[in-house]
C-alpha cells in the first residue's frame, strides 16, 4: 500500500498537543511506551486519553509535537499508513460482513495473498473459529470483543490500542478477558496500549500504568509502585482509596520529616515525601491503617491519630471497614482484615484512635 | 470524602473526548450537490416563480385566453372572494382527516413497534402493499363500499341514522377518503419514531404512574413526537391539496375543495389561468402559515 | 378473579392489537373491492354489481383488451423507472452532500430539499404545467413522457434524500474509523463499508420514489399533455365506466408487489442468517 510507513521500536509521544475550539484534550503530553509492554492509560472520562489515543492511531492529528514508533515520525500521516491496529470500544464491527470477512478486513486492504487464511489463524488464537461464518450482531458481546482483537491483531501492528475493550462486558467476563487479552498480549509480544477509566483493570493488566488528569499524565509507574507510593492528590484518590490530610512540614527527625496538622505532628519518611518542607497532604491507605478503642500511647506518637468518633462499621467478609470521623482530620476510612481471633467489638458512637506504620504513609502536593 | 467515590471504580463507560462526525469541507460538496440542486431549481424554484407572476396578470379584453404581464393582485382577490367556501373546506376537512388518521393510525403503529413481534414485518407490508392498487381505483372502491344500495348505507338507513339517506356525495365520504388515502403517512413515520424509542422506558413510565393513559401521555406520547408531527404534515398537506376526494366522493358543488378550483380554473375555464394561479399560491401560503405555526409549537429540529 | 374480570384482562391486554388489525382490515378493505369487481359480469358501468350476471373470468383472461390500457401501463412503468433511477442517484449524491459535508448554504440547501415536501401537489402540477408551457415549449418540449418523468424526478427527490439521510445520520462513525485503521484509504473506506452499509438506505429510498412515482395522479394530470399513465387512464374512464381490466391489473400489481417485498425479505434474512 502506497504510503504504508513500516516502523519499529518503543512509542514515543513528544510534547503532543491537541486543542479543540474550546477546550484542550491533551496538554504537552510526553510519553514513551517500551516495545513490547503492556502500557495503560488511565483517568477518568473527558481526561484525554481517548484522544491520546486517537493520536496515536491517526484519527485526530495532534495540535502540536509528534508521535513516532521507533525512529519513523508518524505525525500527519493517515490511519490507513500506520503501522497501528485499535480495538475500539464497542468494537465497531462490520455488521454487514461475516466474522472471517471482518478480520480478513485489513490483509485484504493490505494486498495479503493468504487473507482469509491468517483470518483464520488469528480466530483460532481468540478461539472463535467454529463462529468464522456468523455475523457479528449473531455474537455475544464477549465473542464480539475478541472478534475485535483478532481483528486488530491480524494485521501484526507494532502496536495494538485498545479503547476500554472491556467496559461493554458484565463483571464476571471482564475478568475473564482480561486474563485472556494478558495471555493474548504475552504470546504476541505486541506493544499494548490500553485505554481505559477502570483503575482495577489497568493495575492487573498492565506493565505501566500513567494516570492522566485534565490532558496531563499526573504519574507514571508499575502498578504496585503507583499504588504505594501516589505523588499527587488526584492519584491517591483515583488509584485506589486514601485517607488524606492537609499539614505543613516544619521539621526534620532523621529519616523522617514532621507534619503539623491541626491537631497532630505525624512523621513520614524522607523519601515518601513529596516537598522538603511547606505545605503537603499527608495520607494513608485504609487498608493500611487499624482501629483501638484506647489511645494507642507514646509508641505510636506520629503515627496515629485520634481520638475520633466511630460512625459506621460494615463487616464485607473479606474485611471490616470502618469509617471515623476525626476532629479536624475528617472523615478517615479503616479496612481491617478480620485476623484477630478476638475482634474489637465497636458500635458506632464510640471513641476510637487509628494508628499505622510509619513505612506506609506519603505526603503528595496539596 | 471524596476518597470514597471511587470504592469499586466507575462503571459509566467514558465517552471519545471528540466528537468524530466526519464532516469535510471543499469543492467535492458543490459536486455532489449541483445536480440535485439545479434540478430542484429549475424544476420547482423556477416554476414557482413563473407560476407567481401567472398570477399578477391580467386578461387581454377581447381576446379570451391571452394575458399580458401585470402585477394584478385582483385575482388575489378573486380567488379569496369566490373560493373562500372552498378554503374552509379544504382546511377543514384536511384538518378532520389528519385528526381521524392519527387516531386510527397510532394504536397501529404502536402494535407494530412493541407487540407485533415476529409479525412487525408482515404488519409493514400490509401499510405498505395498498399503495400499489392505485390510489384512484382503491378510491373508487370507497365509492362501491359507501354507495347507497352498499352494506354500510343500507345498515345505517335501517337504523334511521343517515338523515340524507346517502354517505357518497356528502363531506363525510370525502372526509373518509381522504383519511383513508393518507393514512399510510401517519403510520410509518410514527412507527418509526416508537421503534426507535426503548420498551424499557415505558416499562419505568408504567411503573411511576402505574395508570396506562398518564403513561402514555407522559412518556410515550412525547416519546414518538417528531412522528406524529412528520405524519401529520404529510397527512395534512396532501389533504388539503387534493382534489381527487372530493372529485370522485363528494358532490357538484357543496363539498369542492380549493384543488378543484384550481383544477376547473386551469382546465375547463377559459382566461382562468391566473386565477388558478393565485389560488394555488393562496393555498400554499395558507399551508405553509399553518404548518409553521404548528411546528413551532411542537416542533423539534430533527424534521429539517 | 372472576371470569368476566378475567375477560376484561384478556381483552386490555390485547386491545391495542385489536385495534390495530382491525385498521389493517380497513386498509384491505377497498383493495378487496378492487378483486371482487373484478369479476363483475357488468354490462355498462364497473361502478355497481351486477346481480344478474353470474360472475366471470373474462377480464382476467385478456387484461390489456380496453384499447389504451396497455400503453398506459407502460407508461406508468416507464416513467416510474426512469424517474426512480435519476432522483435515487441525485437524491443519494444530495444526502451524502447534506450530512457529510460542511459548505456555505448547508441551512438553505437543506430547506430546499424540504420545501417540495410541504408544498401541495395541485401547486408543483400547476406550476410545471405554467412552465411546460410558457417556455419550454420553445426549446421543443412538449407535454407527454418526458415532461412526466421530469416531474416525478422532482417531487421523488425529496423523499430520497429524506430516507437516505437518516439512514447516514444513524450510521456509526466508528465503522469507517475501523475501516480507515485497517488500511482502507478513502475510496476503500467508502466502497468497502460506507456504500454497503448505506445501501439499505438507497433501496428503501428507490422503492419509495417507485411507489409514489407509479400511484401519482395529480401532477401527471396537469403535465402529461396527451400521454397516458394508469391512473390517469382509469381516472378518464371513470366517466365512461371503468373496465374491469383495470381492476385485474391493479389487483395483480398489489399482488405482484407484495410477493416481491416477501421475496425481498426472506432474501434479506438469509443473508443476515449463519453461512
Amino acid at each position: 500500500m502506497a504510503g504504508f510507513r513500516e516502523a519499529q521500536g518503543d512509542l514515543v509521544l513528544e510534547n503532543v498537543t491537541k486543542s479543540f475550539t474550546t477546550f484542550t484534550a491533551v496538554d504537552d503530553l510526553s510519553l514513551t511506551v517500551p516495545r513490547g509492554s503492556f502500557f495503560a492509560l488511565l483517568g477518568p472520562s473527558g481526561c484525554g486519553k481517548t484522544t491520546t489515543l486517537r493520536m496515536v492511531a491517526g484519527l485526530e492529528q495532534p495540535t502540536s509535537g509528534t508521535i513516532r514508533i521507533g525512529n519513523t515520525d508518524l505525525t500527519g500521516s493517515r490511519p490507513y499508513e500506520r503501522p497501528v491496529n485499535t480495538v475500539f470500544q464497542s468494537y465497531a464491527l462490520f455488521p454487514h460482513l461475516s466474522v472471517r470477512d471482518n478480520v480478513a478486513f485489513g490483509p485484504k486492504r493490505r494486498g495479503v495473498k493468504d487473507a482469509l487464511a491468517q483470518a483464520d489463524a488469528t480466530l483460532s488464537l481468540v478461539q472463535l473459529t467454529h463462529l468464522a461464518g456468523r455475523k457479528p450482531t449473531q455474537l455475544s458481546g464477549g465473542q464480539q470483543q475478541r472478534v475485535a482483537v483478532a481483528r486488530a491483531l491480524v494485521n501484526h501492528p507494532e502496536v495494538l490500542l485498545l479503547d476500554e475493550p472491556l467496559g461493554a462486558l458484565d463483571l464476571k467476563l471482564r475478568r475473564e478477558m482480561q486474563v485472556e487479552l494478558k495471555r493474548i498480549q504475552t504470546e504476541v509480544g505486541l506493544t499494548f496500549v490500553h485505554v481505559t477509566h477502570d483503575q482495577e483493570e489497568a493495575m492487573t493488566m498492565a506493565d505501566t500504568v500513567a494516570v492522566m488528569n485534565l490532558g496531563k499524565i499526573e504519574q507514571m509507574g508499575a502498578p504496585d509502585v503507583l499504588y504505594d507510593l501516589p505523588r499527587t492528590k488526584f492519584v491517591a484518590n483515583f488509584l485506589g482509596q486514601s485517607n488524606l490530610m492537609s499539614g505543613h512540614v516544619d521539621d526534620t527527625d532523621g529519616d523522617n520529616v514532621v507534619v503539623s496538622t491541626a491537631q497532630h505532628k505525624l512523621r513520614l519518611r524522607k523519601s515518601r515525601a513529596a516537598a522538603g518542607s511547606g505545605d503537603i497532604a499527608f495520607g494513608v491507605r485504609p487498608e493500611k491503617t487499624r482501629i483501638h478503642n484506647a489511645d494507642p500511647g507514646p509508641a505510636a506518637a506520629g503515627n496515629s491519630i485520634g481520638p475520633g468518633t466511630l460512625v459506621d462499621v460494615s463487616f464485607t467478609g473479606v474485611a471490616t471497614q470502618y469509617l471515623v470521623d476525626v476532629p479536624e482530620a475528617g472523615r478517615w476510612a479503616v479496612y481491617e482484615q478480620n485476623l484477630d481471633l478476638e475482634r474489637i467489638d465497636s458500635r458506632p458512637g464510640d471513641t476510637v484512635w487509628i494508628s499505622w506504620d510509619p513505612g506506609h504513609a506519603f505526603g503528595v502536593r496539596p | 470524602m471524596s476518597a470514597l467515590a471511587h470504592i469499586g471504580g466507575s462503571t459509566s463507560g467514558s465517552a471519545p473526548a471528540a466528537q468524530p462526525t466526519p464532516t469535510k469541507r471543499g469543492k467535492v460538496a458543490y459536486l455532489l450537490l449541483l445536480p440535485g440542486v439545479l434540478w430542484l431549481i429549475v424544476f420547482f424554484v423556477v416554476p414557482l416563480v413563473q407560476l407567481f407572476t401567472v398570477s399578477l396578470q391580467s386578461k387581454f379584453p377581447g381576446y379570451p385566453g391571452y394575458y399580458y404581464r401585470d402585477v394584478n393582485f385582483g385575482n388575489y382577490l378573486t380567488a379569496v372572494v369566490d373560493y373562500w367556501p372552498h378554503f374552509a373546506r379544504s382546511l377543514l376537512y384536511a384538518g378532520l382527516a389528519t385528526l381521524l388518521a392519527f387516531i386510527l393510525a397510532y394504536p397501529l403503529a404502536y402494535a407494530m413497534a412493541f407487540k407485533a413481534g415476529k409479525w412487525r414485518g408482515v404488519m409493514m407490508i400490509c401499510v405498505i402493499a395498498p399503495f400499489f392498487t392505485s390510489f384512484i381505483l382503491r378510491t373508487i372502491a370507497w365509492r362501491q363500499i359507501l354507495s347507497d344500495d352498499g352494506w354500510i348505507a343500507s345498515a345505517l338507513n335501517a337504523l334511521h341514522l343517515l338523515p340524507g339517506g346517502h354517505i357518497t356525495e356528502t363531506w363525510v365520504a370525502v372526509v373518509a377518503g381522504l383519511t383513508y388515502n393518507f393514512l399510510p403517512f401517519m403510520v410509518l413515520p410514527i412507527y418509526a419514531s416508537l421503534e426507535r424509542a426503548d420498551p424499557k422506558i415505558i416499562e419505568a413510565g408504567g411503573d411511576l404512574y402505574a395508570n396506562g393513559l398518564t403513561t402514555f401521555r407522559t412518556v410515550t406520547l412525547p416519546m414518538s413526537m417528531p412522528g406524529v408531527l412528520a405524519g401529520t404534515l404529510l397527512t395534512f398537506i396532501p389533504a388539503a391539496g387534493d382534489y381527487v376526494n372530493a372529485e370522485l366522493l363528494g358532490s357538484d358543488i357543496s363539498t369542492k375543495m380549493v384543488g378543484n378550483g384550481i383544477e376547473s380554473q386551469f382546465f375547463r375555464v377559459v382566461d382562468g389561468y391566473p386565477t388558478a394561479a393565485a389560488l394555488s399560491f393562496t393555498l400554499m401560503a395558507a399551508i405553509l402559515a399553518l404548518v409553521f405555526l404548528y411546528v413551532r409549537k411542537y416542533g423539534t429540529e430533527e424534521l429539517l | 378473579m372472576s371470569t368476566s374480570q378475567r375477560l376484561r384482562f384478556w381483552i386490555a391486554n390485547r386491545f391495542v392489537m385489536i385495534v390495530a388489525i382491525l385498521v389493517l382490515v380497513y386498509l384491505f378493505l377497498p383493495v378487496a373491492y378492487t378483486f371482487v369487481f373484478s369479476f363483475n359480469n357488468y354490462k355498462k358501468s364497473n361502478i355497481q354489481w351486477n346481480p344478474e350476471g353470474s360472475p366471470t373470468l373474462d377480464h382476467w383472461k385478456n387484461p390489456f383488451g380496453p384499447p389504451g390500457i396497455k400503453d398506459a401501463l407502460l407508461t406508468s412503468l416507464g416513467v416510474g423507472a426512469i424517474a426512480t433511477l435519476v432522483a435515487t442517484v441525485l437524491g443519494t449524491l444530495l444526502a451524502f452532500a447534506l450530512v457529510r459535508h460542511d459548505f456555505r448554504g448547508k441551512g438553505a440547501g437543506n430547506i430546499l430539499v424540504f420545501v417540495p415536501m410541504a408544498t401541495p401537489e395541485i401547486v408543483l402540477g400547476a406550476s410545471l404545467l405554467t412552465i411546460f408551457v410558457q417556455g419550454f415549449n420553445q426549446v421543443g418540449l412538449t407535454l407527454g413522457f418526458w415532461t412526466i418523468v421530469i416531474a416525478h424526478i422532482m417531487f421523488c427527490l425529496s423523499f430520497v434524500v429524506v430516507t437516505v439521510k437518516a439512514r447516514l445520520q444513524s450510521l456509526d462513525p466508528r465503522l469507517e474509523e475501523a475501516a480507515q485503521d485497517l488500511y482502507a484509504g478513502p475510496g476503500g473506506t467508502f466502497w468497502r463499508v460506507t456504500f454497503p452499509l448505506v445501501l439499505p438506505g438507497i433501496v428503501s429510498a428507490a422503492l419509495l420514489s417507485f411507489s409514489l412515482s407509479f400511484d401519482d395522479f395529480i401532477i401527471t394530470n396537469f403535465v402529461s399533455g396527451d400521454a397516458t399513465t394508469f391512473p390517469k387512464f382509469v381516472y378518464v374512464s371513470y366517466l365512461r365506466g371503468i373496465p374491469a381490466e383495470a381492476n385485474v391489473i391493479g389487483f395483480s400489481l398489489f399482488v405482484i408487489a407484495v410477493l416481491l417485498v416477501i421475496a425481498g425479505q426472506v432474501v434479506g434474512s438469509r443473508r443476515r442468517s449463519p453461512a
